[in-house]
């Protein structure tokens, strides 16, 4: 759960790189979406595993 | 190439220091031994790894292109929501009991905040 978190943040600076690689602010959106719902599935399943439901 | 451009270099050395910090964070989330201590080194990947890349991609934008502010944005976000996804982690780890050493025990009646069941408070 812990990697899940991490793999989410260093998906958003690998994609960051690749838009630097790009010479294009394209990819900005893209790693703005994966930093929220990386944000949010690790809320919400943290949520499942303590709680047993994530919407109560 | 002669002559090399001093922007070049600061976003050279901002990037080289963010991947210096993803890899300790990678590697300290592989090495070290219990849930609790795991937890802090990505945070260093999270923080200063991402943020580093992001002001390096912001001033290689404002150099060669019309640069703009958007990776603010990202790096205001991270570090807003970091603090709060790694107590939401730790919670977990204390509830299911994988901390290693157990959490001490408290004087008297008292239990530790985040055991107190919503509905014992009322």
């Amino acid at each position: 759960m812990l990697s899940l978190d991490t793999i989410s943040i260093n998906a958003v600076s690998l994609i960051v790189l690749y838009g630097i690689a790009k010479e294009t602010q394209m990819y900005f959106e893209a790693s703005m979406l994966i930093a929220m719902l990386g944000f949010v599935s690790t809320v919400a399943f943290a949520r499942f595993l303590l709680r047993r439901d994530v919407i109560e | 190439m002669n002559g090399t451009d001093p922007i070049e270099v600061v976003v050279a050395v901002l990037l080289i220091i963010g991947a210096i910090f993803t890899l300790v964070g990678g590697y300290g989330l592989l090495k070290l031994e219990n849930p609790m201590s795991r937890l802090h080194a990505p945070t260093k990947a999270g923080t200063l790894g991402v943020g580093s890349m992001l002001v390096a991609s912001m001033v290689y934008a404002f150099h060669h292109a019309e640069g703009s502010l958007n990776e603010i944005l990202i790096l205001v976000f991270l570090f807003v929501s970091a603090p709060v996804s790694a107590n939401f982690i730790a919670k977990v780890h204390i509830h299911r009991d994988r901390i290693g050493t157990p959490l001490p025990e408290l004087e008297g009646e008292r239990e530790w905040a985040t055991k107190v069941k919503p509905e014992d408070e009322t």
